[in-house]
């Protein structure tokens, strides 16, 4: 266990350093979203040039937007990265040289992965909570969900559809970054070259089809079917596809990092 | 090596013998997988590594039993670091067996390998310090002390960075941590390449001085100058296959030659 905990603390620096830049990039954005929405900056501006001052809003609001999910995306990145790096390069001699087993030095970099990206979700959803405060637009849509479950005769837990929301994209991003892994070690199966690349390249699609036709299965298993009849029905379905695909993901990121430890236990190709 | 060396003047093991400063200890006792056997550190039996369409490693295979100091010799591309990476299971072989210990690479022969590559085992931004605990928390035959008095000795700090290390300090750093792991086999690949002479003298005095008496040490180099004074055995790998094996005295009874002059004549380099 101990040795588990130097393991998983390495990596969570290593990936935490390296992300660190991007989620600080969003964060300022956010900074600058909210100064822009604020007074001090609308007086700036004189009524006939208030379309300015709307258009460099709305923009803002764009692009915070996008860095905030560029944030992520690169999270998950650098978790695939470090992965590979640390496992699948020269580099990575002494890990392999450690008296562990090999599922010890995937599932380490997969919940540091997840743990940075916790971390980062949590900083960049105070960033959106603390923004919304100034923008009207984004307060509005906040505050549609919680006027929406305080509606007569509808049945809807708030806090329950945010834990689901967030189990969701927490499982969604472990599936991610378990797929790369699988795909990166099925790459060990041949000698480095054009083959290593396209057997990455082509086992990672295909991983993708598979846990796809997953999802359909387990989707139409449970009988989930779309149905925009009623505001209540459609928060059903919302939360079943929550609930479902989440724990899809979970069964598929386990399955993926066991795939990948089985392989680079017996075929290793550093 | 596999052939009649009870019968042949082990050499490097008198000199060990006479090291003054030399603390012999028995490696310890742990528990043992299935399949150990210790008669014969390793052994490798008609081993090939395949790179596409060409053999890197053709249909190699010796044997080391413990106590020998063991080289093995050869150019670029002669196939040593491959043989190196299969011994110590981070590539597979294509064709043939190889034992360590009795028993296939895998995690269970992890134990009984000190493994120096080639090329720098850590990062650039990675200190000293850092790899010193790793190896003290995960390999419990680290002898923690003597790596302290070595790096002491060598001028390095705990704090240093690999990355603004020279060549040399790098070298001996990594050096340090394998030699000092009180196991069976260490395989180090190009220990005396790449670092300046005075450095080589310090890594042949740190092999002699940290193995086991029944441990064994596989060296695979393209420098044979400095091994001709600390190996019991040698071999000559080109192009993936052994073409001269024998202990060191053998090879100079039988060519008339010093291994480093031997070594100059068939590469010739």
């Amino acid at each position: 266990m101990l040795r588990f905990m130097i393991l998983f603390i390495k990596d969570f620096c290593r990936v935490l350093a390296r992300s660190v830049v991007y989620v600080l990039i969003a964060i300022i954005a956010s900074l600058v979203t909210s100064y822009v929405w604020g007074e001090g900056f609308a007086e700036k501006f004189s009524v006939q040039t208030a379309y300015r001052l709307n258009a460099i809003r709305y923009c803002s609001v764009g692009v915070w937007g996008i860095l905030t999910v560029f944030a992520a995306i690169m999270v998950v990145y650098t978790s695939c990265q470090w992965f590979g790096e640390d496992i699948l390069t020269n580099r990575s001699y002494l890990n392999h040289m450690l008296p562990i087993y090999t599922w010890e030095l995937v599932l380490s970099k997969a919940l540091a992965g997840l743990a940075v990206l916790s971390a980062a979700a949590a900083v960049l959803t105070y960033a959106v909570i603390n923004v919304s405060d100034d923008i009207s637009i984004v307060g509005d849509m906040l505050g549609i969900i919680p006027d929406l479950s305080k509606s007569d005769g509808l049945n809807f837990d708030l806090a329950l559809f945010i834990r689901l929301g967030v189990y969701f994209v927490l499982m969604l991003c472990l599936y991610i970054m378990s797929t790369a892994f699988m795909s990166l070690s099925l790459g060990q199966l041949v000698s480095r070259g054009v083959g290593r690349s396209c057997l990455i390249f082509i086992g990672f699609f295909a991983l993708i089809f598979v846990s796809m036709a997953v999802v359909m299965t387990v989707v139409k298993a449970a009988g989930i079917t779309l149905t925009f009849s009623s505001i209540q029905s459609i928060f059903d379905t919302a939360e079943n596809i929550l609930k479902y695909i989440g724990n899809t993901n979970l069964v598929l990121s386990v399955l993926f990092m066991a795939g990948a430890s089985t392989i680079l236990t017996y075929r290793l190709n550093v | 090596m596999t052939s009649d060396n009870s019968k042949k003047k082990n050499t490097a093991a008198h000199k060990r013998k006479a090291a003054p400063a030399k603390k012999r200890v028995k490696t310890a006792e742990k528990a043992l997988p299935q399949g150990y056997n210790d008669d014969i550190l390793l052994s490798l039996k008609n081993v090939k590594k395949r790179y596409g369409n060409i053999y890197g490693v053709n249909d190699v295979s010796f044997d080391i039993e413990p106590g020998r100091i063991v080289a093995v010799l050869g150019p670029d591309g002669s196939g040593k670091s491959s043989v190196a990476r299969m011994i110590c299971g981070l590539t597979p072989a294509s064709k043939g067996e190889i034992k360590v210990c009795g028993i296939k690479p895998s995690r269970n022969t992890k134990q009984f390998i000190s493994f120096l590559p080639e090329i720098p085992f850590v990062n650039d931004y990675t200190k000293v310090s850092t790899v010193f605990r790793r190896y003290k928390a995960f390999f419990k035959d680290f002898d923690a002390e003597k790596a302290e008095k070595l790096f002491k000795y060598a001028g390095i700090r705990m704090n240093d960075t690999f990355g603004r290390m020279s060549a040399t300090a790098m070298q001996k750093a990594q050096a340090i941590f394998v030699m000092c792991r009180k196991t069976r086999l260490y395989v180090l690949d190009e220990p005396m390449t790449h670092i300046e002479p005075k450095a080589r003298d310090f890594i042949a005095k740190l092999i002699l001085s940290n193995m086991q008496d029944d441990s064994s040490v596989i060296i695979f180099s393209r420098i044979p100058n400095e091994l001709e004074k600390i190996i019991d055995d040698v071999m000559f790998i080109h192009r993936g296959q052994i073409k001269l094996a024998g202990t060191v005295d053998e090879v100079k009874s039988e060519y008339g030659k010093e291994v480093s002059a031997l070594y100059r004549e068939v590469y010739k380099c």
